[in-house]
């Protein structure tokens, strides 16, 4: 694949041809010089050296953002120690330094504290803040790869991955800068960022998204239709696979996560897998800042335990670190299926999560394998295939979304404490996983391969097409007018991914009306409404306002990606 | 739109076509259209938020508790009180705290002291907002006065010897002395139950005990009418 150029539309297999570069790569060559522009390891740096410059400066930025928002409540959490704690930090009550140490620990690197006590060890990799060094790294891989002038997949793509050496050998400089002695109201010690998380870290999303930033490079602004001619080619089985354990996670997630948030919104106190300390709950500053770190740790968690698998904690002493993940001390292990939890019967709902994901995980697997495989059987046997690839990041998941705790006694009182290191985790085991991730995925990736193609799908296909033409009918005016707002011609029919971000904003519309008088009635009915009504009135419209436009943003998405635009 | 590397020395032409004017805008949109709608998501949820809590505001005022009765502060050991507050407010749970470790709830309750001393009597009224008002009494609570009694015996030569040990003093307290008055018009304090006197002349003498218990609590006046030949 070597010196091919990507032309959208076309397969590529065709000879040298001039390069077609974007305005990047040609702002590049104007203040760069060809020479410059054109340099791999100029872009390897520069796109590394942006990512952590930048990163760091938008986390001083966050920080100072976060104490400004929770100026006025500050002083009732030790002069503020406790904002530094939900965000998975030490106080250092310096905004530069905490930033450093943000941008850091949103990659999931582990923290030492060591303290007269002795030394304790944090982690817990998946960081809700991890969106920001995965933006910057993607920009920092297309950067990097733009410096391939030539547009050659392979190289730019090499490029892209290859900001993953500098940018960890530049996050190991900032830990030496944010390592050092933390002393405010709570507590005294001496904090150093973990080397060898930081290095896996730093590696692995910097190849990912590196990738990911040069892939973007690569496709020229066809990003879809690349990876979609790139699923077409070679073995189609092996991709479809793949591609549908993929959508199965990620999906997986994507509906946890809306429905985290969902509840969240309404009833932050009494969801049955979260600590009641969680986010100190009483003011909604904290509550929103906690939700937005640990918000993807507790979806993954939560999609894994609607599989069926146990959320465990293994505790040592008065953890109250991990106490505040999902279970208490007094009930260590939580599961879906466990006869002796009295759990309520909504929560089994969760079980529509891993069924509709896998089901279109399955259908994922089928259809782009629909070139080799067909018939009922073959399809069947496509869509089951998912559970390997699913089986594997649902497990990598689960590891990346287990937080730990390690204390290492300093000054051992007895021989049998001595200076054992104690360590406590909660999460969901990878060993618990695996049965219960391969049952649902070979049963629902088999059903979605079936359905995939079939009669069913087509009869299915028009009743949804009857039932939504009336919503279609009476959101046309809306909708023709975003139309016309986006310049979108009347005479193409629009995609179904366009369709249902329409949708999604016609129905934020209604919801506006649906609030004001609920808020109308709330306000005008004092008297009549007991607490508890208002409550409940409260409680289940701020559950509908994220979770119907939440999941139409969310079809959208999956439909956009699902699509091939260019076809 | 391809053109060659070398094109202006190795520069691209300043007028480098992008994309057209309509498919930017629908891309604009295509970004602005999700950031609008969370926008609205999180406008319509605060808007609601709001308005919940201004309801609540409106429909559950801060309330303010009374303790009404008893109009007494002055309670007596072992013995049944009742009492009642009173508030304004909405659907208020009321909680009692006596101060000897008795606690009860609602607006009447009734409540027997079981030891003595100075109390605080607190009510609190907490409505489902979770505003709350209240109201504390001081209060002594004391035993029950000590009962005088005595017996007598007359010796030799005029003396008599007066005993008070059947007096009666609630367990929780003791008799600190005994006050005496023999009827010749001699008067005699003691700390003990016995006592003797002298009678000087013949007649018949009212002698008169008042017992003084720890908490400073007077009995009735004991009185007997003694025959001295």
């Amino acid at each position: 694949m070597d010196f091919i150029t990507f032309v959208p539309g076309k397969q590529a297999a065709e000879p040298l041809q001039p390069p077609q570069r974007n305005w990047l790569q040609l702002r590049m060559i104007r203040v760069f010089d060809v020479s410059l522009a054109g340099n791999g390891f100029f872009g390897v740096v520069a796109g590394s050296t942006l990512a952590i410059v930048v990163g760091i400066v938008v986390s001083w930025l966050l920080i100072l953002l976060v104490h400004l928002a929770t100026a006025q409540i500050a002083s009732r959490f030790y002069s503020g120690d406790n904002i530094a704690y939900v965000l998975g930090l030490f106080p250092f009550h310096a905004p530069l330094k905490e930033g450093a140490q943000l941008f850091l620990v949103a990659h999931g690197i582990a923290e030492h504290f060591v303290s007269t006590g002795g030394e304790d060890i944090y982690s817990a990799p998946l960081h809700g803040l991890l969106v920001l060094p995965a933006l910057l790294l993607t920009a920092g891989g297309y950067i990097s790869a733009c410096t391939d002038l030539h547009n050659r997949v392979q190289r730019s793509l090499l490029r892209g991955a290859a900001i993953a050496i500098p940018y960890t050998v530049l996050l190991l400089i900032v830990a030496t800068q944010t390592n050092g002695y933390v002393s405010s109201t709570s507590i005294t010690g001496s904090l150093t960022m973990d080397t060898m998380t930081l290095i896996v870290f730093g590696v692995l999303w910097g190849v990912l998204f590196g990738l990911l930033g040069a892939s973007l490079k690569v496709a020229q602004g066809h990003w879809r239709h690349m990876v979609r001619q790139y699923l077409q080619d070679g073995s189609v089985q092996a991709k479809g696979m793949i591609v549908g354990g993929m959508s199965a996670t990620g999906l997986g997630i994507a509906f946890s996560l809306l429905w985290l948030y969902s509840l969240i919104s309404s009833m932050p106190a009494n969801i049955f897998f979260q600590g009641d300390n969680c986010g100190s709950g009483s003011f909604w500053q904290i509550r929103v800042l906690w939700n937005i770190v640990t918000g993807p740790l507790y979806a993954v968690n939560l999609f894994l335990f609607s599989l069926g698998a146990p959320i465990t904690a293994h505790l040592t002493g008065q953890d109250t670190i991990i106490s505040c993940f999902y279970i208490t001390p007094s009930q260590p292990s939580l599961a879906l299926f466990d006869g002796n939890l009295r759990l309520p019967i909504w929560v089994y709902s969760l079980l529509l999560i891993p069924a509709v994901s896998l089901f279109l995980g399955g259908r994922a697997s089928a259809a782009l394998s629909r070139a080799k495989v067909r018939g009922v059987g073959p399809r069947v046997v496509q869509g089951a295939a998912i559970a390997l690839p699913f089986t594997v990041l649902s497990i990598f998941c689960s590891i990346i979304s287990t937080i730990s705790h390690t204390h290492v006694p300093s000054n051992p009182t007895t021989v049998a404490s001595s200076t054992i290191a104690q360590t406590s985790t909660g999460g969901v085991g990878a060993i618990d996983l695996l049965l219960w991730t391969l049952l649902w995925a070979v049963v629902f990736g088999a059903l979605g391969g079936a359905y995939q193609d079939s009669t069913l799908q087509k009869n299915v296909r028009g009743v949804l097409s009857g039932l939504a033409s009336p919503v279609v009918r009476f959101s046309r005016p809306v909708d023709m007018l975003l139309d016309r707002l986006s310049g979108f011609p009347r005479s193409i029919t629009r995609s179904h991914a366009r369709s249902l971000l329409y949708g999604a904003f016609f129905l934020c519309l209604l919801l506006i009306v649906v609030t004001v008088a609920t808020s109308l009635v709330l306000i005008i009915w004092n008297q009549t409404l007991s607490f508890s009504t208002n409550q409940s009135i409260k409680n289940v419209l701020s559950c509908i306002l994220i979770a119907l436009p939440g999941l139409l943003l969310l079809c959208s998405c999956i439909s956009a990606l699902s699509r091939d635009p260019l076809i | 739109m391809q053109r060659s590397e070398t094109a202006r020395g190795g520069l691209p032409p300043k007028d480098e076509p992008t994309m057209s004017g309509s498919t930017t805008r629908q891309q604009l949109v295509s970004v602005l259209l999700p950031a609008a709608i969370i926008a609205i998501i999180g406008g319509n949820l605060l808007g609601l938020q709001w308005a919940s809590s201004y309801g609540i505001t409106l429909g559950y005022p801060v309330p303010q508790v009374h303790i009404d009765s008893p109009a007494i502060r002055s309670f007596v050991l072992h013995q049944s009180y009742q009492f009642v507050a009173s508030a304004s407010g909405r659907d208020l749970q009321y909680y009692w705290n006596f101060g000897d470790q008795g606690v009860s709830s609602g607006s009447i309750v009734t409540h027997t002291f079981q030891s003595n001393g100075n109390f605080a009597v607190m009510v609190n009224a907490t409505d489902p907002a979770g505003h709350f008002s209240s109201d504390t009494i001081n209060v002594t609570v004391l035993p029950p006065p000590p009962q005088a009694s005595f017996t007598y015996a007359a010796g030799y030569y005029g003396y008599v010897n007066f005993d008070a040990s059947s007096s009666l003093v609630d367990p929780s307290t003791s008799i600190a002395r005994y006050q005496w008055s023999f009827g010749d018009g001699t008067m005699g304090t003691t700390i003990y139950p016995q006592a003797s006197h002298y009678y000087s002349s013949a007649g018949t003498f009212q002698v008169t005990l008042v017992i003084v218990d720890n908490t400073g609590q007077q009995s009735s006046p004991f009185e007997a009418m003694i025959p001295i030949s």
